[in-house]
């Protein structure tokens, strides 16, 4: 008897099989806009870039079993934070950027402190600090949009190659770099421990709140960049955080439920992919540019509920069959 | 009293009970009777039947057919109690049920609902005068608007013994069954609690106190019923048995006291503590050479539970020190760089990750040797697969999530994980709790050959058997302190029990 599903079994990456239906249904439905480098460079380009880049991040302290509300803050703040230092007092980019990376790391310190410090559960503290962030970039932009410098905005939209921007690059990096730190280092392997068994960790020698205050700053110095990011992308915005929260645990979620059976980067990155896609496909089909945000909302929040579903009817799955198994065994034995 | 005819109907009734499992008979025939105002222990070793018992009179099993239960002269199913039976028959657990964020008052309303005025409201001053009156009558000082969880221990339970006994009309007395309600209780404590359950004796109550602790027994009760292999050995007054007939009577056969010469002190030493205390530990002074395997027993509640984590720096010490090697240390990481390796006996709580494989699991506090900063999986996979052949898991199957094996197997991939490490010292809390036969014995020769290889290995456990078995000396901790020391000819397992129980 095999528990282990098979590698291309639907339930390991049934967001694969959901995208290959999607293509060719939009390939037959419109097939001269869809069999089309334009859509799909702009899925890559705008709808999935920034995004896939904050739920990247996420998927750290989501291993150690936090829950960092506050990427949307975060956001905000650094978006308008290197909008106004450059506009404001007409620092160079570079400075700017990296004042504003020290800021998100700021932002993440204090996640840490509220979570490991003072032991606050995450979910409520990264809410109230997520909220004072964004108090701040309301107050620093003063409620309007901080336009930033033309040279700025090349920082997001330099073409790579084939029309794809910058920030598609930003994404491969980031994530190639915390795949590896997640999954091939000794620090990734303590954070799993410490999100699936927090005392059996600490029992087998992690420093577990070292691994969770990792996490959390990982976490903010990720959605720092996306803030940098998308302030080049348009402009500083004290409101830029607020939609990427949704998608970036939606994505995290369903991610969880592909490839590893657990939080993992590349899942993450898939679902952002084949979500937008289907976003970017019917809101082409219907030809209604309007919908685009209604469909962003309702994709993303079934995905969020069919994803946590999907991992709740597979743990008591895998219960039931443990279970059956140990049954089994005794039976041999006894 | 002697007469039948003026004898009191029993609360409950107990007539030739029995249970089987598949492959073990667990009571077979048991009888017993609780009068009004009786308060009559029930006592006897692990595995005896006793908890089987508790279980069947709390719904938990189904006794075997022909087995009769009358309560109040009434036959009743007992595996099936409508809530009126129920209430008459209370089963109070150690963890007393009751809802430690609400008030009192408010416990004491849980099930059987509060006073209500004209317009439905709760009338809040009746209700609290009600509560008042009870906590008077048990002499429990505190307002019925506080906190549970504000109260000492003994309130808690004091509480819990109302809110059992509330649910009983007037002249329509039941039985309150303890399941060692003074395991975690210091002596002042308990004190107050017997003061309350004589109390409930005395209103026309019936009690069956389980306890593991003789002189409690004798303190409390005045009839006794002792079980041993799934049948009633013993069921008389307790006035005329001694401490000394009931031990014999619960161990099975006269326990005679051998000298022996403790074993001579053979290699450096590998763990020392003085004056260690926590909770339940008074005071340990323990010292454990390179090679030894040390055992510890003795009650819940004597300090047994909290030697392992204070040892392993799990939990924080009251007093006093572990000096592994010589050296000092404090917190668990700082333990196992010393050298010493724990095996907790909550083991899907703390002794493993269940939903990781069984190499993350083995691999996890070395992961240094696969590289710092890229973990080779070729490397660690054969490491892995090396461990669980060596300590004979099954199935062999490193990347099979730990949870799907059967416990004996956890566990000895929980061993293997510590083994791996080479420790110096290797303490193990329960190590063989839901293990199946076959499993303990090789963990036992594990920890043998572990020995030899000169680690000190110390073993708290409940199972005086197994003690006896693998270790050189044990501890008998009794009240926080350790009680004696046995070993040689007179490390049996009976001995072991008769030190536990005095």
């Amino acid at each position: 008897m095999k528990i282990a599903r098979s590698k291309f079994s639907p339930g390991n990456i049934s967001i694969v099989y959901l995208y290959a239906i999607g293509f060719i249904a939009f390939w037959i439905w419109i097939p001269e806009l869809w069999i089309n480098w334009t859509t799909h460079k702009s899925v890559l380009n705008i709808d999935m870039s920034t995004k896939a880049i904050v739920a990247v991040g996420l998927v750290a302290p989501l291993l150690t079993n936090t829950f960092d509300l506050s990427i949307a803050g975060v956001i905000s703040l650094s978006s308008v934070m290197v909008s106004w230092l450059q506009t404001e007092y007409h620092w160079n980019m570079w400075p700017a950027m990296a004042v504003t990376l020290v800021v998100a790391l700021v932002c993440g310190a204090v996640n840490a402190l509220l979570v490991v410090g003072i032991r606050i559960n995450s979910f409520i503290a990264t809410l109230a600090s997520g909220a004072v962030i964004t108090a701040l970039a309301e107050y620093t932009s003063g409620g309007v949009q901080v336009q930033v410098p033309n040279s700025f905005k090349n920082v997001a939209k330099n073409q790579m190659f084939w029309g794809i921007q910058a920030k598609v690059g930003y994404l491969a990096v980031i994530a190639f770099v915390l795949w590896y730190v997640l999954e091939h280092t000794p620090a990734g392997r303590y954070m799993h421990a410490t999100g699936d068994g927090p005392d059996a960790a600490r029992l087998a020698g992690v420093q577990t709140k070292r691994y969770v205050v990792l996490s959390l700053v990982i976490c903010s110095f990720v959605a720092g960049f996306a803030g940098i990011v998308s302030a080049a992308q348009t402009a500083g915005n004290a409101t830029a955080g607020a939609p990427y929260l949704l998608p970036a645990f939606a994505a995290c979620f369903l991610g969880s439920t592909q490839f590893l059976g657990r939080f993992n980067v590349w899942g993450t990155v898939a679902s952002i992919f084949v979500l937008a896609s289907l976003v970017a496909g019917l809101q082409r089909a219907i030809e209604n540019q309007g919908i685009r945000r209604i469909l962003d909302s309702l994709f993303f929040g079934l995905a969020l509920i069919a994803a946590v579903g999907l991992s709740k009817l597979l743990e008591r799955y895998r219960e039931r069959t443990a279970f059956k198994l140990r049954a089994l065994e005794v039976n041999r034995i006894g | 009293m002697t007469d039948m005819n003026t004898r009191p109907q029993p609360l409950i009734d107990i007539e030739s009970l029995s249970k089987s499992f598949p492959g073990q008979v667990a009571l077979n025939d048991v009888s017993m009777q609780i009068l009004p105002g009786q308060i009559h222990a029930l006592v006897g070793q692990n595995g005896s039947g006793k908890s089987t018992l508790i279980k069947i009179l709390a719904g938990y099993h189904q006794p075997d057919p022909g087995s009769v239960v009358r309560l109040h002269g009434d036959t009743v199913d007992i595996g099936s109690l409508n809530p009126h039976e129920r209430a008459h028959l209370h089963v109070m657990h150690q963890d007393l049920g009751l809802v430690r964020s609400l008030s009192i008052m408010e416990n004491l309303a849980l099930g059987r609902g509060y006073h209500t005025g004209a317009l439905g409201h709760i009338s809040w001053a009746k209700e609290a005068a009600r509560v008042r009156t009870l906590l008077a009558e048990f002499n429990v000082q505190a307002d019925p608007r506080t906190r549970v969880a504000a109260l000492a221990p003994a309130d808690q339970a004091i509480v819990a013994l109302i809110r059992a006994l509330q649910d009983w009309g007037d002249g329509e007395w039941g039985v309150l069954v303890l399941d060692e309600p003074t395991a975690s209780l210091p002596k002042p404590e308990v004190d107050r609690l017997f003061a309350a359950v004589r109390r409930v004796a005395q209103r026309g109550g019936g009690v069956i106190f389980v306890s593991h602790r003789l002189d409690e027994v004798f303190d409390l009760a005045d009839y006794v019923t002792v079980l041993r292999d799934g049948r009633v050995v013993g069921s008389q007054l307790l006035s005329e048995l001694d401490q000394g007939k009931l031990i014999e009577l619960i161990v099975g056969r006269a326990v005679d006291d051998l000298y022996t010469a403790p074993p001579e002190p053979k290699s450096e030493v590998a763990v020392h503590t003085e004056n260690l205390a926590g909770e339940n530990l008074i005071d340990l002074d323990l010292t454990v050479r390179r090679g030894e395997v040390v055992g510890i027993a003795g009650l819940v509640g004597s300090g047994r539970d909290e030697v392992a984590s204070l040892l392993f720096g799990a939990k924080k010490p009251v007093r006093g020190e572990v000096r592994i090697d010589g050296k000092t240390v404090g917190g668990p990481r700082g333990a196992i760089i010393a050298g010493m390796a724990l095996v907790p006996a909550d083991r899907k709580g703390l002794g493993c990750i269940p939903e990781h494989t069984v190499r993350e699991n083995v691999v996890l506090p070395r992961l240094g040797p696969f590289g710092r900063f890229w973990l080779r999986r070729g490397a660690e996979r054969s490491e892995a697969a090396h461990w669980v052949s060596e300590v004979d898991v099954r199935p062999g199957d490193p990347e099979r999530r730990i949870i799907t094996l059967s416990g004996g197997n956890q566990q000895k991939a929980v061993l293997a994980r510590w083994l791996r490490t080479s420790p110096s010292v290797l303490v193990l809390d329960e190590p063989t709790q839901g293990v199946d036969v076959g499993a303990k014995a090789s963990i036992y020769e594990l920890l043998a050959k572990s020995a030899e290889g000169g680690t000190a290995v110390i073993m708290c456990s409940s199972d005086a058997e197994e003690l006896a078995h693998v270790c050189d000396r044990v501890l008998v901790l009794r009240g926080g302190k350790v009680a004696t020391e046995l070993s040689g000819g007179s490390l049996t397992s009976d001995r072991i029990v008769q030190e536990i129980l005095s």
